[in-house]
């Protein structure tokens, strides 16, 4: 215990360098973004005092709704420019070329870098126990504001910034993500970031906006302000999404979004709504009632399960529908496992297949390795066969022996390569050497031959990332051989990006 | 009298004839090729392909593959070197590729483990990102949010969520093409057809179909191979111009649905 909070607090400590070191830098793209002319100080100032005195002048909805009144009270931020004052770059001290800070700016261009960024703070921030602070650092305010309006960064960059002011809740903020909202020249997906991130506000003028939003003409937009709408989850967002979900005037695609809304929200009048709307609906409009199935599958397990076997049960002639109660339950909260295995033994191969598939993805998954093994021996469909051994995967207790006697003795190709993922992934914590060698033997040929000649690049890709999950001497080898000969460039780069890391 | 009753009879099978000519379907020796380029609002989408990021201190990589149902699976990992710090991960991915209405959804699930090393100590954590995104075929990217939850053993859990974007494949627009090869026999439709996706993957069809010669339209039902299982299409043709006036079905897990009346 006192070893754990030893190095509890060492790692503080790192986390307490972390954030000096993080605060450093941040001064630091300050400075170069000055250096680039990219932020004025005073004229954030300038922007600040516009704002307070419209605020004063004018209910803050008035300037978060209506783009007019923030003409004649401030100008649009374009004519605002004039008031701001650049510090000229001259006095800026000379920089070194390609600074740590520049780096970082560029770390933030691509989304994928910025997930991983995203777990490394998570992973941090769980180390030192805090969380991403609600109220922002003053530079980290004016760094975000200058991003969201500008419109030659990325929108990538800007959807972020969009998002980290929405959270900040401030009315100066809210005002500010208002305007860029109302800009005719704000791209689409930065709109719909500004309205779904408002969700998470704690400023009631957040909700004032996407209810403004929802009535928008993009169902981009529209989308996204009911996902913001769903996030607050009050009274009055469960209403409005339920007269979306029954109008008659939106469009499919917006209905389905406000299913999604209320299956999201955690309450009995959302549940009432949905299944209510399922039941008027008529037969033909089967999209419709497929939506609420998804809508519904979000739920916990325990709340949905009758109505969903109800479905199953009363729906024979209907594949899709069957089809869709399945597929929804791979979103379902709770232990999803008793429900599916019910579904293992349906006469429809691919209510079957759906299930498998549910039972592969699901965070809890159960321990139902037996039940699936016995499947395997009995299952007469391949596609089935190939989710199941997807499903195995997914079990963290799978008997990898008794399964590779399945695998190998698999007749189907696509059913046997994904064996054969399922064997590599736990070919590394197996102690069996027969097996493998068997592995090189029979598996490592046929899923070089598939990577090199399989007419589908998924097929082909699949097969590179089983050989190097494997990591055997034979798989190795097998990738070598792939390199030389192959002439799909993506086969390539996948494996030229293992042999870097190694 | 006899004469009489043969002229009658040769005019009364004239019409005979010409009422059997006149309601008899004109029959077409149906063997016909079509091709079709799909470069507009309808879309098929292939995920397949790798996704790296360089970036300054780490990177991340990953593979994804998309079956015939739509169904994603992949592997990748990630590193990153800060302060003293190394954190690996590695992950494993599952996800699903779905279209209604024009509208597609893609869904992933990224459940990792990793380290954090200051290289005297190492700490373990797991954690799972789930990634919700639709398709902007105009831009070619996927826009949307990433909810991440990472575990520490022996500290606890923290999760946020916060905007996410990706590229799609560079050879993957969604337009896609449809050949089909229909010969007539008793008075069926039958042939063959391929589906092209834009980064070259063929997805083979059977068909059958009927001719309505009254509407001059062919109706066909494309049915899944072994190659596109789950996939399945009904088309109708105008023979007029060859054009197609309705297309319904599913591929790769997608609904595709158009009407061109």
């Amino acid at each position: 215990m006192k070893k754990r909070e030893d190095m509890m607090n060492k790692y503080k400590k790192y986390f307490i360098v972390f954030l000096c070191a993080s605060l450093v830098e941040a001064v630091f793209i300050i400075i170069l973004m000055a250096q680039r002319g990219d932020i004025r100080k005073s004229g954030n100032k300038h922007r600040q005092e516009n704002v307070s005195e419209a605020v004063g002048l004018l209910r803050p909805t008035d300037l978060l709704l209506n783009p007019q009144v923030q003409l004649r009270h401030g100008g649009p931020l374009e004519s605002r420019g004039q008031l701001q004052t650049s510090i000229p770059t001259q006095q800026i001290p000379h920089q070194p070329e390609q600074s740590k800070t520049q780096q970082i700016l560029e770390l933030t261009e691509k989304s994928s870098e910025r997930s991983v960024r995203a777990i490394v703070s998570a992973v941090f921030g769980t180390l030192g126990r805090q969380s991403e602070p609600n109220e922002l650092s003053k530079e980290k305010l004016a760094d975000s504001m200058h991003l969201l309006f500008d419109k030659e960064a990325s929108l990538n960059k800007r959807r972020q910034a969009a998002w980290t002011l929405a959270k900040n809740g401030s009315t100066e903020t809210l005002v500010e993500l208002g305007k860029a909202f109302s800009d005719s020249d704000t791209p689409i997906y930065l709109k719909a970031a500004i309205v779904e991130a408002l969700g998470y506000s704690p400023n009631p003028l957040g909700k004032k906006l996407i209810l403004t939003a929802i009535k928008d003409d993009n169902d981009v937009v529209v989308r996204a302000a009911i996902r913001g709408l769903s996030v607050i989850g009050d009274e009055e967002a469960v209403s409005k999404l339920s007269d979306i979900v029954v109008s008659t005037d939106a469009s499919s695609t917006v209905i389905s979004e406000a299913a999604l809304g209320l299956g999201k929200i955690n309450s009995p009048d959302a549940y009432d709504t949905l299944v209510s709307a399922y039941y008027s609906a008529i037969p033909e409009n089967a999209d419709f009632r497929e939506d609420i199935i998804a809508a519904l599958g979000q739920r916990d397990i325990s709340e949905t399960s009758q109505f969903f076997q109800k479905i199953l049960d009363e729906n024979t002639a209907n594949p899709s529908l069957r089809l869709a109660v399945i597929e929804a339950v791979e979103d379902a909260k709770g232990d999803i496992s008793s429900f599916l295995l019910n579904n293992l033994h349906d006469k429809d191969s691919e209510v079957r297949a759906a299930a498998c598939w549910a039972l592969a993805t699901a965070s809890e998954s159960g321990l139902i390795t037996k039940e699936l093994q016995e499947l395997l021996l009995t299952e007469e469909d391949a596609g089935v066969r190939k989710r199941l051994y997807q499903a195995l995967g997914n079990q963290e207790s799978a008997d990898i022996d008794i399964t590779a006697q399945i695998i190998f003795k698999e007749t189907d190709s696509d059913a046997r390569l994904t064996g054969y993922d399922f064997l590599a992934k736990k070919l590394v914590s197996s102690k069996n050497a027969d097996l493998m060698e068997w592995f090189d033997k029979a598996a490592v040929p046929e899923l070089q031959e598939v990577a090199l000649t399989a007419d589908k690049s998924g097929s082909r890709l699949g097969a590179v990332i089983t050989l190097k999950r494997a990591n055997t001497i034979e798989s190795h080898r097998a990738l070598e051989e792939i390199l030389a000969k192959s002439a799909d460039t993506e086969v390539v780069k996948v494996i030229e990006g293992t042999k870097n890391k190694q | 009298m006899r004469n009489k009753s043969v002229q009658e009879c040769i005019k009364q099978g004239w019409m005979v004839l010409l009422l059997v000519i006149f309601f008899t379907p004109i029959q077409r020796a149906f063997a016909e090729s079509y091709y079709f380029d799909f470069e507009g609002d309808l879309h098929v989408w292939d995920l397949s392909g790798s996704y790296n990021g360089d970036f300054s201190g780490g990177n991340m990589s990953y593979v994804l593959t998309q079956d015939a149902q739509g169904k994603l699976t992949g592997s990748g990992s990630a590193s990153y070197s800060a302060y003293s710090m190394d954190v690996n991960m590695s992950f494993g991915i599952t996800g699903s590729v779905k279209q209604t209405s024009g509208l597609a959804i893609v869904k992933m699930s990224f459940k990792f483990t990793g380290t954090v090393s200051n290289g005297l100590d190492t700490i373990e954590f797991t954690g799972k990102a789930t990634v919700k995104v639709e398709i902007d075929s105009v831009a070619g990217t996927m826009n949307g949010i990433i909810r991440l939850r990472v575990s520490v053993k022996g500290y606890g859990s923290e999760s946020f969520e916060e905007p996410y974007s990706i590229e799609l494949p560079a050879d993957m627009d969604g337009t896609f093409s449809l050949e089909l090869n229909v010969v007539e026999e008793n008075r069926e439709l039958l042939g063959t057809g391929e589906l092209i996706l834009s980064n070259g993957d063929t997805y083979h069809f059977s068909i059958t179909g009927k001719y309505n010669y009254r509407t001059d339209k062919s109706k066909f039902k494309l049915t899944e191979d072994v190659s596109s299982k789950g996939s399945k299409l009904k088309i109708i043709i105008d023979e007029s111009d060859g054009v197609i006036t309705s297309i319904n079905g599913k591929i790769l897990g997608q609904k595709i649905k158009g009407i061109y009346d």
